[in-house]
């Protein structure tokens, strides 16, 4: 029996997500979670966006979502070739960031649930995005 | 606490200018400025220069105002530096304005200038994505015009609009600004060449974007009123809320708010307005935050075309950033210069029939939910 070691490809974005092994509950977004009231809050902060408390612990977060809103992107940016998604995206704790989407555009649309995926890029490494659906295939 | 006035503006056209540099297209905006105060460099005593990108794009940081000033004789005085994104023009006035309240100072040239394009677009559009929490946008595909299609999409959800609204707005400023001859597009693209210019990002289009520019804007914001001294109003600036903690209020309605109480003025006592159109349809967003038009009543102030220059509130009469063009650190300079042209009476062949007070609004960046800074100015005749 063999045993999954941690994810060691290259992460195209250093500090918004993390890969299997870089944290408990991982792969997800890099939140903070505070041991005073329980809120999450995105990425690495100093103090609790809620109550400002300092008790704090790393966690990943935001395995599933739904979409705010979205755009198709006709114009490429930041190594996403045209045409690409992406979506102001809410997470089921309650975090709001900006991410690509995948999958079939067709699904795509305001309140849709995502579920969370890495998106292998070649020489970008590998990135985070969200996909339609409730939970991987 | 004293008044602060506008006793001068200038401007250095907005537009392409690659045989220009940066000092040289912020020189003569800041010259024009002191001249159109009847002032001379001995004349101010401080600068405060607003800039976004002059490090990443022009290779110069740090001392960006002082080397602008430098080439028109100005120096020993204080002279600072503003980064605020693209509200960094907003941002500059408001200091100014509340040092010269103060009393600290009797005369501050205020100065914004951009040098953007250098025929590398994928350059400088990185530069701009940059203004954003870069921890969280990095690798992700943030660009502007795809998250102000997202902005816009919520208000057409919101308000009930359709993409004619969008393809109407865009040609309007189109309009104004063919009228406007410091701006960039004066070509007055109509209805017919939007609707059919390519996608960027549904449902923006190419000709509903702000574009790439050149250019500078000046102010001499003073303790006297002048020969034609406008009265800053109101002067506010805000960031965006910590929504968790701070509640679900924009940046931009926060700003808002702090400026009409400052000013002790509610929307219906100003005539018209300047406001951050970074794609034209995003005025719509700024007409609910500013209190133009209620929640549930854009599309009927848009039927009724409320923002056209003949219309009950005009909005953007210089074209805005759609026509007059993006020259980041300089547009809110340019918007506060607008004013001032048609309080004084000066804006030409688009001189609104009433205009003797109006409110601009800047926008910058992008963190969270918002825009990460909004300033907001309500100016009137002295």
């Amino acid at each position: 029996m063999t045993t999954a070691g941690p994810d060691l490809r290259v992460k195209s974005n250093a500090h918004v997500f993390l890969l299997e092994g870089e944290g408990v509950g991982a792969p997800g977004l890099r939140a903070t979670c505070c041991r005073i009231c329980g809120a999450y809050s995105l990425g690495r902060v100093m103090a609790c966006s809620f109550c400002l408390s300092r008790e704090l612990d790393s966690c990943a977060a935001g395995q599933k979502g739904e979409i705010i809103e979205y755009a198709m992107s006709d114009h490429p940016a930041g190594g996403f070739a045209a045409p690409y998604a992406i979506a102001m995206v809410r997470t089921s704790e309650g975090l709001t960031l900006i991410s690509p989407l995948v999958g079939n555009p067709s699904l795509f649309a305001r309140g849709a649930p995502l579920h969370f995926v890495l998106v292998d890029r070649d020489e970008a490494g590998v990135t985070f995005a969200y996909a339609a659906g409730d939970q991987a295939a | 606490m004293a008044d602060a006035y506008i006793s001068g503006i200038g401007f250095h056209p907005f537009g392409r200018f690659p045989e220009k540099t940066l000092k040289q297209i912020a020189a003569e905006a800041a010259l024009a400025a002191l001249e159109n105060a009847n002032l001379d460099a001995d004349g101010i005593d401080a600068a405060i220069c607003a800039n976004a990108y002059a490090g990443l794009l022009n290779g110069q940081e740090s001392i960006r105002g002082q080397t602008w000033l430098r080439a028109i004789g100005v120096g020993a005085i204080p002279i600072i530096n503003v980064e605020n994104a693209c509200a960094g023009g907003g941002s500059a006035l408001h200091l100014a304005t509340m040092a010269v309240r103060a009393g600290a100072y009797e005369r501050i040239l205020v100065v914004g200038a951009e040098k953007m394009f250098l025929g590398d677009n994928a350059r400088t559009l990185a530069a701009l994505a940059t203004s954003s929490d870069i921890e969280v946008t990095e690798g992700v595909g943030m660009q502007f015009a795809a998250l102000d299609a997202i902005r816009v999409k919520e208000v057409m959800h919101d308000e009930g609009l359709d993409e004619e609204s969008l393809v109407w707005v865009s040609a309007k400023n189109h309009a104004n600004g063919a009228l406007n001859p410091n701006a960039h597009f004066r070509k007055g693209l109509g209805a017919d060449a939007i609707r059919e210019s390519r996608m960027i990002a549904a449902p923006i289009r190419l000709f509903m974007c702000s574009a790439i520019s050149d250019g500078a804007a000046a102010l001499v914001v003073s303790r006297e009123p002048g020969r034609q001294g406008v009265r800053v109003r109101a002067s506010a600036l805000a960031s965006a809320p910590v929504r968790a903690r701070q509640g679900a209020d924009s940046t931009a309605v926060r700003a808002a708010r702090k400026a009409y109480d400052e000013a002790g003025l509610r929307p219906t006592d100003l005539d018209f307005a300047e406001v951050h159109d970074a794609v034209a349809p995003l005025e719509f967003y700024y007409y609910r935050a500013l209190g133009l038009c209620a929640p549930g009543s854009l599309s009927r102030f848009i039927a009724e075309r409320g923002s056209a220059r003949d219309g009950a509130f005009p909005v953007n009469p210089s074209g805005g950033l759609t026509s007059r063009g993006h020259p980041v650190g300089a547009s809110g300079i340019a918007q506060i210069a607008e004013l001032v042209m048609q309080i004084r009476g000066e804006a030409g062949a688009r001189q609104l029939a009433r205009a003797r007070r109006g409110i601009a609004l800047n926008a910058g960046g992008w963190i969270g939910e918002d825009p990460a800074v909004n300033a907001v100015h309500i100016l009137e005749a002295a």
